[in-house]
């Protein structure tokens, strides 16, 4: 077991959320976007990056002398996922209830917002079929 | 008389895994004794509707209300007809939990496909599959085609070791074809569902497959508290979906109390190594017998139909 094993959940889990923020990025810039507890040394956040990497969930590419790590997953699909899979388990009656719940949570903003999301996945989903 | 032994065997063989300690036994001889002991009691859930569908008209237990015959209408009431529908219930009822857990596991299987389709991110580490969730799930899912699926929250929150353990767990259900013991002990709790302890006697045979997978990660040189821990950490978090064989399935605490105590297996003592195979016998005489018990009822049943004619 190395040194990192006891946080490195806490880690992959703070370098992810700092390159969904920044989209894509250097081992320094995911370094300086992760909060001030998390900000190890630059070969620590190296070392997770890799990791991340090895495991599938970031890819690497040449970016002129430096390396830029990005996402393979956005974190929307990341949440998303297990609200998916949370609801294909219920019943149809049980999943309307919960969508309502969270909706009926939204701000004005947010409710604006989302209306115009769905219109766009509703147009690219009827692009999708015809 | 040789139908009431029979059954007392039949109850005997099915009740012995209960009374046994099987914690300790290797894994897959449990796992077999557990999955008999299911498949018995569908064999004899079956001899019982056979018994009651064809051999209580023999006894003429419903003779008083066979007489009654009332006529209303198009729609008249025949005691006889009652009684053949009454005693021809189990049957259906058998049938219909069949079906119920073959839609069922049909549905499930729609879930996994439906899932890989909406849900891949990309391979993952092991030849696994990386799913676009925050859950902690790591699974060996499909019948056909099996895949080790891990999700993304899973592949940030284990760390290397435990990961690496998951991954070994998940892929000894698949090497070890668990997937049709589990197919094969659901249908048999399906039909045998309403003797006592069917649904413990299911609980007990997953909790033994997943100790198998235990095993196999073990002895990929993975260690005990890792792996515990893995389980732990996925138990607190996953909702395995059927047909998955997931990691933070079976009775967890039980698992992980033995990977932590007592890592070591015993050896399995003469008791169940006679045991296994005695259940084997039995299980293969008692479903080679259901066609003859049928003939021998309906063969009493037209000796005495012809002795009542003779007498009249």
């Amino acid at each position: 077991m190395d040194e990192l094993s006891p946080i490195q959940g806490d880690l992959q889990s703070q370098a992810m959320s700092a390159l969904w923020r920044l989209h894509a990025g250097t081992v320094e810039q995911v370094r300086s976007e992760l909060p001030q507890r998390y900000r190890g040394a630059y070969n620590t956040i190296q070392t997770v990056l890799n990791r991340l990497a090895d495991r599938g969930l970031v890819e690497r590419e040449r970016a002129g002398r430096g390396i830029l790590y990005r996402p393979r997953l956005s974190e929307a699909e990341y949440l998303s996922g297990t609200i998916r899979r949370t609801l294909a388990g219920a019943s149809s009656d049980a999943r309307q209830a919960a969508l309502a719940n969270i909706i009926g949570g939204l701000g004005a903003d947010e409710l604006s917002e989302l209306r115009e999301l769905a219109d766009a996945a509703h147009a690219a989903r009827g692009k999708r079929t015809s | 008389m040789i139908y009431v032994v029979a059954a007392v065997v039949l109850g005997a063989a099915i009740g012995v895994p209960h009374a046994l300690r099987l914690d300790g036994a290797p894994p897959a001889l449990a796992a077999g004794v557990w999955l008999c002991a299911l498949l018995l009691r569908a064999v004899a859930s079956l001899l019982a509707a056979v018994l009651l569908e064809l051999y209580v008209p023999v006894l003429h237990a419903y003779a008083p209300l066979a007489g009654v015959c009332l006529r209303a209408g198009p729609l008249g009431f025949s005691g006889h007809a009652a009684g053949d529908a009454v005693l021809a219930l189990p049957t259906f009822v058998l049938i219909g939990s069949l079906v119920a857990v073959l839609v069922g596991i049909w549905r499930a299987a729609r879930r996994v496909r439906r899932l890989l389709r909406e849900s891949v991110v990309g391979p993952g580490p092991a030849e696994s599959l990386i799913l676009a969730d925050a859950e902690l799930l790591v699974a060996a899912a499909g019948i056909w085609r099996p895949q080790v699926l891990i999700s993304a929250g899973a592949l940030l929150t284990l760390d290397d070791e435990e990961l690496a353990a998951s991954l070994a767990h998940e892929r000894g259900h698949i090497a070890r074809h668990h997937r049709y013991v589990i197919v094969l002990g659901e249908l048999a709790r399906a039909v045998g569902r309403f003797l006592p302890g069917s649904r413990a006697a299911a609980r007990e045979l997953l909790f033994h497959l997943e100790r198998d997978a235990d095993r196999f990660a073990l002895a990929q040189r993975h260690s005990p508290a890792v792996l515990a821990s893995a389980i732990c950490k996925a138990a607190q978090h996953e909702q395995p979906i059927a047909p998955t064989l997931a990691l933070g399935g079976g009775v967890v605490t039980r698992r992980a109390r033995q990977l932590l105590e007592s890592p070591q297996l015993r050896r399995p003592g003469l008791g169940l190594l006679v045991l296994a195979p005695a259940m084997i016998v039995l299980l293969t005489l008692s479903a080679g017998a259901l066609p003859f018990v049928a003939h021998d009822t309906i063969h009493r049943a037209h000796a005495e139909q012809a002795s009542i004619r003779c007498r009249a």
